[in-house]
């Protein structure tokens, strides 16, 4: 008796305690939610019925526009408002739709302010959350997003997974905060390599998106191979972005061989709906350039990125008003850093207008690398720092000897600074050589000022670097090797003889250039004449331009 | 890929590979540590029957990366001590970016004085693996800069007996490099000097490079003091057209902007 009695009180005392937190709860939502914006509650409340009714038009509008505006207007340096106390009760506690909020709000969170560590776990946890429920065997699900979403969560993901890793690694190698190194040990599953790949892999799996793009690649129809799960949307294009996911991850950890394989279905010529997410394509390209650098192939690389360069130059004004505008010109300045690279080691003629913004951004450092010998090394060393993926250690740190957790950046550093290294001598043998259709070996070894035997090795490394593996059709890895260089050399015992096939200049296109630039001249000099009419022109001018970018936008849609 | 066979310099190594390891490489079980064993083995055979698959020992040092304990130190030095062969492919290059960043960081390949090629670097470290891998990568850029004897008198060297035990596993392993050196000489030469021939590829005796030469090098004779391409097929030299295929012309509607001002003209000035 006397048991149940201790019992029964026991538990009306905590279902009392319950009851009170409940009500301060409530009372702490009601407080929370009166001080949300009626702005804000509409938009939450229609983005929700948005969801519910599958309306990707109008989705597409809540996500792109209207969030960026509230962002804009609410919270340019505060969080949006909490998932769990506000935006679900007001939603019903929708899950489905609550994850994806909670996914917008830590990536506007990540963006504009600071997580802290219980952030960067809640929000893996979110993924982990939403990833179960779009797998769910029971309940495939009939959700749709729209495109530029799909690629945002992917692209956050790795971003997130990435992030956290380095931040890591970071903290071990300076074993400052024991707080947190405590809370890394507790928990190793938080932001695990094998279950981020998993997801990756998981998507592509039910998608069978390779399965699918093999059959684009046929001339069938994809729907075929596609299965019930497949022929979603959500499915086929989140299964297409993992492809590109794993791409990132795989050049992350270092495996560009790998990285470049599991874009094999993909035909990066041909344009299909998903080739107009830009960020998508700048992130292919970025990183199949930058894969095609670190297995040398160079002449690959460098059309990769002179290919997005100029799809950026050409969209600059459109991407001048996004929201992304600082995150594409950090990208394409890289990109300007690796092609600087590749064209040192890799003599190569550029698309014109590309090689003028590269004079202009990467001139001086170009022209230090092109002179080659070690005062280079240093500027191949920065513009590679700058420029690289942030490379990332597979596992977790090794707790134990925190000095052992070398920066993997460094590592990558210097295995490819060796290759450079090889290099050093061409950019003077080449000088030399293209003066001359033959010369005698020791005659060059003393303006080269090494013995004649070096000179012959290196001679020897010259042309081997003029062979390169290039892609002419089929999967990215697949290539012919073929003579990338302008300058061709062959030893006849102790006689070099040497070719140099001459570029023909294009004529057209340099003419109608300077017809451009001419016009431009004859403006301004009209213009000087009636300095009056100037201002009324100049307002007219901006008129013209926002309606040009209005349209190209709406034809963008 | 094409992955029955590899491309070096236009030369094809038929790869042998066997379906159970296809099976790994083209799904999901090459991030199964249960195929660690699988493809180790696969090592020892390719290091025994002078076979290679890069696409293979790429997979199992990824494996190493999430199971550092399964490392075998043996295998991993086999892995790149057969991607020395196929140089200057940049196999080796590709093997070092797997391996734990620790291996390579006290790497430093000393300047020497009198060459631009660097000396051996100096042996440091207390963990065999690093001064392992430290050889090997010393060893890889005497190849990658075609200094080809400091490369045979290094691996011969009395001084460091290691570097020849490092790739004792790998059967035929002079060979395979000497035919990487024969690649490189007929890529870039018509003639060259017995005397270098013999110190490059490394024979004591001209009867072995005789040999070397009727077997491996087809066109090429030994005469006096030279060994030289046969002269109907000398002209390897042929300049290669870089011209851009589309030069000069000019499609119509990129004339528009022109057309257009001419026409504005008129209308200004009439």
């Amino acid at each position: 008796m006397h048991w149940l009695t201790f019992l029964q009180l026991f538990s009306i005392d905590e279902e009392q305690l319950l009851q009170q937190q409940q009500l301060f709860q409530h009372q702490l939502q009601l407080q929370q939610q009166q001080a949300l914006p009626d702005a804000i509650r509409n938009f939450i409340l229609y983005f929700h019925h948005c969801l519910k009714e599958s309306n990707v038009y109008d989705l597409h509008g809540c996500y792109e526009n209207t969030f960026n505006k509230l962002t804009e207007k609410f919270y340019k340096n505060t969080p949006w408002p909490d998932p769990q106390t506000v935006v679900s009760p007001l939603v019903e506690n929708d899950q489905p739709f609550v994850s994806l909020y909670t996914e917008m709000y830590y990536r506007h969170l990540y963006a504009k302010l600071q997580p802290t560590l219980e952030d960067r776990f809640a929000s893996y946890e979110n993924y982990c959350l939403w990833f179960n429920y779009v797998f769910d065997p029971n309940s495939p699900t009939d959700l749709e997003l729209p495109t530029n979403w799909a690629w945002d969560i992917i692209d956050e993901f790795i971003y997130q997974f990435n992030s956290f890793s380095l931040y890591r690694s970071r903290t071990v190698r300076k074993s400052h905060n024991d707080e947190e190194i405590s809370l890394f040990r507790e928990r190793p599953e938080i932001w695990n390599t094998y279950s981020v790949l998993n997801v990756l892999y998981s998507f592509i799996q039910k998608s069978q998106i390779k399965e699918q793009l093999q059959a684009i690649k046929d001339g069938r129809d994809p729907d075929e191979v596609a299965g019930e799960d497949g022929s979603r949307p959500l499915y086929k294009t989140l299964g297409y972005f993992s492809l590109i996911g794993l791409l990132r991850v795989h050049t992350l950890l270092g495996d560009f061989t790998l990285a470049l394989n599991t874009m094999e279905n993909i035909d990066l010529n041909k344009k299909t709906k998903y080739s107009r997410v830009a960020g998508a394509q700048f992130t292919i390209y970025y990183y199949v350039g930058f894969c095609y650098m670190m297995l040398r192939r160079y002449s690959d690389a460098i059309k990769a990125f002179s290919h997005i360069l100029l799809f950026i130059s050409r969209t600059k004004s459109f991407h001048n008003r996004s929201a992304q505008y600082d995150s594409v010109t950090k990208r394409s300045d890289q990109m300007y850093a690796l092609l600087a690279i590749c064209v040192a080691l890799c003599p190569t003629r550029l698309d014109d207008s590309i090689h003028t913004t590269l004079r202009e951004k990467n001139g001086e450092q170009l022209a230090r690398m092109q002179r080659g010998g070690e005062e280079s090394l240093p500027v191949f060393e920065e513009l590679f720092t700058f420029a690289c993926p942030k490379f990332m250690m597979l596992g977790p740190p090794d707790y134990e000897n925190p000095a052992a957790n070398i920066d993997p950046l460094q590592h990558h550093l210097k295995v490819f600074m060796m290759d450079v290294k090889n290099t050093m001598l061409a950019p003077t043998l080449r000088s030399y050589l293209k003066l001359y259709t033959t010369l005698n070996i020791d005659k060059l070894a003393t303006f080269v000022e090494i013995s004649p035997e070096e000179l012959r090795s290196a001679l020897v490394v010259f042309k081997q670097k003029s062979r390169q593996v290039r892609w002419t059709e089929g999967s990215l890895l697949d290539g012919d090797v073929v003579n990338v260089s302008d300058l061709d050399i062959i030893l006849d015992g102790d006689k070099i003889d040497i070719s140099e096939a001459k570029i023909v200049r294009k004529f057209g296109d340099w003419f109608l250039r300077n017809s451009a630039k001419y016009y431009a001249v004859q403006d301004t000099i009209a213009n000087k004449n009636s300095v009056a009419e100037e201002g009324k022109e100049n307002k007219e001018h901006g008129k013209r331009r926002e309606r040009r970018e209005k349209n190209a936008e709406k034809n963008s849609k | 890929m094409d992955h029955s066979s590899k491309l070096i310099d236009g030369y094809q190594i038929p790869i042998q590979r066997p379906p159970e390891i296809e099976e790994i490489l083209s799904t999901l079980s090459r991030f199964n540590p249960e195929t660690g064993p699988v493809l180790q083995d696969y090592v020892g055979t390719q290091c025994s029957t002078e076979t290679y698959d890069i696409m293979a020992n790429l997979a199992l040092l990824k494996l190493y990366q999430f199971n550092p304990d399964l490392m075998r130190e043996e295998t991993v030095l086999n892995i790149l001590a057969k991607s020395l062969t196929v140089f200057p492919e940049p196999d080796f290059t590709l093997c070092l970016y797997l391996l734990p960043p620790n291996l390579l960081s006290t790497y430093n390949s000393t300047a020497s004085d009198s060459s631009i090629v660097p000396a051996a670097p100096v042996v440091t470290s207390d963990d065999s693996l690093t001064n392992s891998v430290h050889r090997l990568t010393y060893l890889n850029s005497l190849l990658e800069m075609a200094a080809f004897s400091t490369f045979w008198s290094t691996l011969a060297s009395p001084v460091d007996e290691e570097y020849a035990e490092i790739v004792a596993d790998v059967s035929g392993f002079d060979d395979a490099i000497r035919a990487g050196i024969t690649r490189a000489i007929t890529l870039s030469m018509r003639s060259i000097k017995t005397e270098t021939a013999l110190s490059w590829l490394n024979f004591k005796t001209k009867e072995a490079l005789e040999k070397w030469v009727a077997e491996k090098m087809p066109g090429w004779t030994v005469e006096g003091d030279a060994i030289s391409l046969k002269s109907e097929a000398e002209d390897a030299l042929a300049p290669s057209a870089v011209s851009s295929s589309s030069s000069g012309k000019l499609r119509f509607e990129q004339l528009s902007r022109v057309i257009k001002r001419v026409y504005e003209n008129q209308l200004i000035h009439h």
